[in-house]
């Protein structure tokens, strides 16, 4: 143990993060915009999963094809979901409990139809070969070129998705709406077209995360949604909710934070990894009740 | 401008504004004042469209609007600063006045907007990066006053702009408005400052429990011994 | 005697008769599921007393129903089991309760484990104590995981005694259907109704609005940990998955689906799900239909109730009982009822 396991473990958390930052921001995108969890966000991301992970596997599609079909069935399926259940639930019984019981039958119902159709088992998710290098550095660092390619594509989409929400007229509306969608109204925003976008945005980031953990993890399977989504949530929450750089920094210490104390872990403990997650979260919730950073909405 | 026919609204089953009529002209600065509770805040949530109204019809400029949601509404020319102000908080000054002008296509028009609001409220250039939370209650004020004329709107609906403003800065407010007006806007101004409202206004509507009590002209009203006794506190 | 009370009696006696019959009658697998129906029935109208009456949407009920199954599961093995297989102090190795005795221990031990695990939890606001609750579940499932000594880990506790029958599954549901409807109808069940609807303002009305939470925890907490017990010595095993978040969410749809703040709601919703899944079971293993083979989907039925608890989330939001109560239901729903 020494300085390179310690930098190695650094980059497993990194790119770890990477996956939770993207799945956070769909979560409190949603939530700062129509004040809602949406539980069926994991359910997006595991569906992205699939669309490409069939599309590689049965389609003999390319990877960059592959991605873009997870992009796609991704913001297929927030957007039914959005059309199916959220828009008909808010329009009729908006009361914050029956909504987060539809979300989560939402999650149930989505879950169980990948389970019909393709069993509850594990599928290998296959990764491209120009991801299956290994850059061994001077120092005798082992870098995974995978780990590379998700922390800059990563990068690169929070970077533009923060200058998107501070600087372009649609993002700062997207953040007016999620302080007080009334006066927003008042200015002239169509809230119905932005609560779309904030859904495409949102899930199409999920359904890149979901590749991003498809050539890390290796795995896809029908409830690879349930506990990620869980911790994305968690990470949304503990940036504070609604706020997006935030949710962002929060995905990157719980990752990181999951993969050292792990990695720094007596082996006989391993099992508490999920613990650290929740540990995490009650002790900055008893420190900071509303998160880390400030949220998006207007606090009374 | 602003044609109100017998309109009918409320909440739920509770019917708060009982055939309501009332109308502002071209260039007007009309009030429509009364106690807590009458029913002026419905009335300019029918205005906007954020209220759904039972029964009658509103015409702007000929045009009805009764069923138009907002965001359709400030298209055509109306801007609204609302009761409480309601600023966006967790944005910028400059960040809200930006939503004002959310509509406003070229970019030219968008500018010439901004310099002129700043010109009105130098306050606001002056914390033009400060989060609008931490404003004080007369700025905040008028940073919603500013945030509703981005667009230059014909009709401005002003709701309860001195609520709770020391009468040093409600004065300064009011003098803006007066600004406003002179640049060519209607006003629709509800206010519980009865005689800030008769001063600044030429038209005006008594409201009580929903229902239009008394109108007229605003010098006259000022010195009708009811409006006097009940709202002016003159015996 | 009045028309009430008549009508009650023959009721009663009317479930002792089925009750009868489905003992002598049925085979193991059904009377099971009889049984099952009740138990479900009991934990439904415990947590029904704090997410329903008092409308603090708390998940957490999951975790302190392990604490009362393991608690009950450890009382009531035979020593050399558990000197086999658990490290625990000789007291407790020793220790073998009759089942009465069990069943308090295990409620109280809950109420405790609630009081502890959720109070700290109480200054977070509605989203934050939710997922907080969550939380619980997980890391008391965790625990269990990994605190082999007590719990045997993942392997569970096998051979429990099996003293959940018929008479008492559904003579407690009854006892705690009345003492519900007591509750209901006291000044601390008005109370709770109170600050369901307006913390504030029940608080400005007098309701020492923290002292009835708390209360309400506890006594939810005791019934769905008698109910937890009952469980154990109905299927004669306990693991970490038992109470876990996946059951979690099933009692709270079924919640859902009848209606939480009422006594019926939570066991009509119980008898849909649970009969429900049960008989379209089947469906899933595949099955023939006119000469065309259907073959097995596991995970349909779940997608079915899924679907239904969307339905009526989005129509019927206070769920198929609208507030009322089945002897209420030609009445018209209380007016401002939850």
């Amino acid at each position: 143990m020494g300085v390179l396991y310690f930098f190695q473990q650094l980059i497993n958390g990194l790119s770890y993060g990477s996956i939770l930052a993207l799945l956070a921001i769909g979560y409190t995108m949603i939530y700062g915009i129509l004040g809602l969890i949406n539980f069926a966000h994991g359910e997006i991301f595991m569906i992205g999963a699939f669309c490409s992970y069939l599309l590689i596997m049965n389609a003999a599609a390319s990877f960059w094809t592959g991605l873009i079909g997870a992009i796609g069935g991704a913001v297929l399926a927030g957007l039914l979901i959005e059309k199916l259940v959220y828009g008909p639930c808010l329009k009729k019984s908006p009361e914050v409990l029956t909504v987060f019981i539809a979300s989560f039958g939402a999650s149930l119902g989505l879950r169980n139809i990948f389970v019909m159709i393709f069993g509850d088992g594990r599928r290998a998710f296959p990764t491209p070969e120009f991801l299956e290098g290994i850059i061994v550095t001077k120092s005798g660092l082992f870098l995974n070129v995978k780990d590379l390619w998700i922390l800059a594509i990563t990068g690169i989409l929070l970077i533009s998705v923060t200058l998107f929400i501070k600087y372009t007229k649609v993002g700062t509306a997207m953040r007016a709406i999620a302080y007080d969608p009334n006066a927003a109204m008042l200015v002239g925003v169509n809230s119905a077209t932005l609560v779309l976008l904030a859904f495409i945005i949102g899930s199409g980031l999920a359904g890149i995360s979901a590749v991003s953990y498809g050539i890390s993890f290796g795995i896809v399977n029908p409830s690879m949604g349930y506990i990620i989504g869980l911790n994305g949530f968690i990470a949304a929450v503990l940036g504070g909710i609604g706020n997006i750089p935030g949710a962002a920094i929060a995905g990157y210490i719980i990752g990181l934070g999951e993969v050292l104390f792990v990695a720094f872990l007596p082996p006989a403990w391993s099992a508490i990894r999920p613990l650290f997650v929740w540990a995490l979260l009650f002790l900055i919730l008893f420190i900071k009740p509303s998160g880390l950073f400030r949220p998006n909405i207007k606090i009374e | 401008m602003l044609k109100l026919n017998h309109i009918i609204a409320g909440y739920g089953k509770a019917e708060v504004l009982h055939d309501i009529n009332l109308e502002v002209k071209e260039g007007e600065v009309v009030a429509l004042v009364g106690p807590n509770g009458a029913g002026k805040t419905t009335t300019i949530r029918c205005i906007t469209g954020e209220l759904s109204v039972t029964k009658g019809t509103i015409l702007y400029k000929g045009k009805d609007i009764t069923s138009l949601p907002p965001y359709k509404i400030v298209p055509l020319g109306i801007g609204c600063s609302p009761e409480g102000r309601n600023i966006f908080g967790n944005l910028s000054v400059y960040e809200n006045l930006k939503m004002g002008g959310y509509l406003l296509k070229e970019k030219a028009l968008y500018q010439e907007q901004l310099e002129w609001v700043y010109q009105l409220f130098p306050k606001l250039w002056d914390r033009r990066d400060q989060l609008a939370e931490s404003l004080s209650g007369g700025e905040q004020q008028m940073l919603a006053i500013g945030r509703a004329v981005m667009t230059r709107p014909q009709l401005l609906l002003l709701d309860e702009p001195s609520l709770g403003l020391a009468p040093v800065v409600v004065d300064q407010i009011y003098e803006k408005i007066e600004e406003i007006s002179q640049q060519g806007s209607s006003i629709l101004l509800v206010e519980q400052n009865v005689r800030l409202a008769l001063e600044i206004s030429s038209r005006a509507y008594v409201m009580e429990s929903g229902q239009i009590h008394l109108s007229g002209d605003s010098a006259s009203l000022a010195k009708d011994s009811y409006v006097e006794e009940t709202y002016l506190g003159v015996r | 005697m009045n028309k009430k009370t008549t009508t009650i009696l023959g009721s009663l006696i009317l479930l002792g008769i089925l009750l009868l019959l489905a003992n002598t009658f049925l085979r193991g697998y059904y009377l099971r599921l009889v049984i099952l129906l009740a138990v479900t029935c009991i934990v439904a109208l415990g947590v029904n007393i704090t997410n329903g009456y008092t409308n603090i949407f708390s998940l957490g009920f999951g975790g302190t129903m392990m604490v009362a199954g393991y608690a009950t599961a450890i009382l009531t093995l035979p020593p050399a089991y558990k000197k086999a297989v658990l490290h625990l102090p000789l007291w407790l190795e020793q220790i073998q309760v009759a089942f009465p005795l069990a069943l308090l221990i295990a409620g109280i031990l809950a109420v405790i484990a609630s009081v502890i695990l959720l109070l700290p939890a109480f200054r977070l606001e509605g989203q934050y104590f939710i997922l907080a609750s969550m939380g619980i579940n997980i890391v008391m499932g965790n625990l269990a995981e990994n605190l082999r000594g007590i719990t045997h880990g993942d392997m569970g506790l096998r051979n429990i005694p099996a003293f959940t029958n018929i008479w008492w599954a559904y003579g407690i549901l009854l006892v705690v259907i009345y003492a519900t409807h007591r509750l209901v109808n006291s000044r601390f069940g008005r109370g709770l109704i109170a600050i369901s609807k307006d913390q504030e303002l029940a608080s400005v009305m007098g309701v020492p609005v923290v002292r009835y939470k708390i209360m309400s925890f506890a006594i939810g907490s005791f019934i769905t940990g008698i109910g937890a017990a009952l469980w154990v010595h109905l299927v004669l095993t306990m693991n970490p998955k038992a109470f876990s978040l996946v059951y979690v969410f099933q009692l709270v749809a079924m919640l859902a689906i009848g209606g939480i703040g009422t006594i019926s709601g939570p066991l009509i919703g119980t008898a849909i799900l649970t009969i429900g899944t049960e008989l379209l079971a089947p469906l899933q293993e595949g099955f023939t239909c006119m000469g065309l083979s259907i073959p097995p989907v596991f995970g349909l039925v779940n997608v079915l109730m899924a679907v239904l608890l969307v339905i009526i989330m989005i129509f019927k939001p206070r769920g198929l009982m609208n507030g009322r109560e089945v002897w209420n239901i030609l009445n018209p729903p209380k007016k401002g009822g939850q």
